[in-house]
């Protein structure tokens, strides 16, 4: 399962795979992100949000097969 | 609310970071909207399959780095907690790498300058030894095809077992044996990336489109760990490649860096580094490193590309291993520390592969070398590390012995 997950960030653009990879994975908080990139927290946000989108789109099958009760 | 106000919402909703009359809004419509509470229950679902992702595990080597670094006094509080309770049971503080593998390159970064000794790039050492000691004594191949391997630009230019292709084109790895990349008339100022696609096109003609990358770490620290080519014109080690940024890279920091990788006549394009502030500049290397250990990005596609006419590089060079143990653990440690941890993945896997890795282990071992000691122990961690998490091996390649 984690490797299917790793390989639709595989598939991610950097500039969206490292603010989720830094924020969902690594626990970093949104204004740590922005620094580590050099980037601002508002781009930090939206790319988060676009990268897991795009994430939800790779993984539509996966998500399917995911337990729905612990939602 | 509507659909359209959902979606515009939906990035604080999911993080509940909506006031509570707009969350009730938004749940408000997700009571009756089919299709917007799928999509929320989607995202929520790879949001959990995000964060339920291990936690990439710190291998020895960056974790003794690390360990090295707080003693120092160099703390990053958040990062260096979770690392020390990573680490603890692993801290070998003894183990002490050369500065320049300090000069941590991260995940983005791929310039990786590669100072490649004269012995691995010798077509004495690489070729004939490995011809006829290395491989023809180890089974790992015939003479012909290896020779054949190391005699091509493959290896020189793309075949680095940690060579990353660039899917997205966006990291691209350039680690090369001085000799070969001699004879391909690719000096270090204009070296190229030669695979296919269109990509990595040679600096001069597109300074401002090619998409490799470096941070912040690699030109501060960079700086203080390699003089200048035209210091040491006897030494054995040599740079080739030549970085070049995204965008935006302060200009003295380009020139400080090509003065350090090339001497004063470089000249470097200009680019982007993932960290331009130097303040920011210890913390994204611990961390955007540790990214980089989680998962070699691309790595598939590099060795489909390379399976695509049989040659895998990987072979050549534990063939030097073989060949000369203390050379080949030399070479590893002069990388820094996220790719020698690649280069153990890689390799070790190989080897294993091939069924010669106790074989391999055992010949760094016994060669008295302690640094060949040490990258034994690095390519056990990752062979261990991978039969936890792939508990059956691949049935890709059978040993040839």
């Amino acid at each position: 399962m984690s490797a299917h997950v790793w390989d639709a960030l595989d598939a991610l653009s950097p500039s969206l795979r490292m603010p989720v990879i830094l924020y969902d994975i690594e626990g970093l908080a949104y204004g740590e992100v922005a620094k580590v990139l050099g980037i601002a927290e508002g781009t930090v946000k939206s790319r988060i949000h676009r990268a897991r989108r795009a994430l939800r789109e790779n993984l539509k099958e996966l998500l399917g097969k995911s337990p729905a009760e612990d939602v | 609310m509507n659909h359209a106000d959902v979606k515009k919402h939906l990035a604080d909703y999911l993080e509940g970071d909506l006031a509570l009359e707009e969350r009730a809004l938004v749940d408000a419509h997700l009571d009756h909207c089919d299709a917007c509470s799928r999509e929320v229950e989607e995202m929520l679902q790879t949001i959990r399959l995000l964060r339920t992702l291990p936690e990439p595990e710190l291998p020895p080597m960056i974790a003794a780095n690390v360990m090295r670094r707080i003693r120092a006094g160099e703390s990053e509080p958040r990062f260096m907690q979770r690392v020390s309770r990573a680490v603890q049971s692993i801290l070998e503080p003894t183990f002490v790498l050369p500065a320049s593998a300090i000069a941590v390159a991260a995940l983005v970064v791929t310039v990786t300058q590669g100072t490649v000794t004269q012995g691995t790039g010798t077509q004495g050492a690489g070729t004939q030894g490995i011809g006829t000691q290395g491989i023809g004594t180890q089974g790992i191949g015939t003479r012909k095809t290896l020779t054949q391997r190391i005699g091509t630009q493959r290896i020189g230019t793309q075949g680095s077992p940690t060579g990353r292709n660039a899917g997205q084109g966006a990291e691209v790895m350039a680690s090369a044996i001085p000799s070969l990349m001699a004879a391909n008339a690719n000096s270090g100022r204009d070296f190229q990336d030669s695979r296919g696609g269109g990509r990595g096109l040679p600096a001069r003609l597109a300074p401002r489109t090619i998409r490799l990358r470096v941070d912040g770490s690699g030109v501060a620290r960079l700086s203080m760990s390699r003089r200048p080519v035209s210091q040491q014109p006897d030494e054995s080690s040599r740079l080739v490649g030549n970085p070049r940024f995204t965008s935006a890279v302060p200009d003295e920091w380009a020139a400080q860096f090509a003065r350090v990788m090339y001497g004063d006549q470089a000249s470097l394009a200009r680019g982007t580094l993932v960290a331009a502030d130097p303040s920011t500049v210890r913390a994204s290397e611990g961390l955007v490193q540790s990214v980089a250990l989680s998962r070699t990005f691309s790595q598939d596609r590099i060795l489909a590309d390379l399976a695509s006419d049989g040659a895998d590089p990987r072979d050549a060079w534990l063939a030097l291993g073989f060949e000369d143990p203390a050379e080949f653990a030399r070479y590893i440690a002069s990388q820094n520390l996220a790719e020698q941890e690649l280069w153990a993945a890689r390799l070790s896997q190989r080897a294993e592969e091939r069924g010669l890795l106790d074989e391999f282990l055992k010949t760094l071992r016994e060669s008295g070398d302690v640094t060949a000691g040490w990258v034994a122990g690095d390519f056990e961690a990752q062979s261990s590390a991978r039969s936890l998490r792939e508990p059956s091996v691949s049935a890709g390649e059978p040993p040839l012995r």
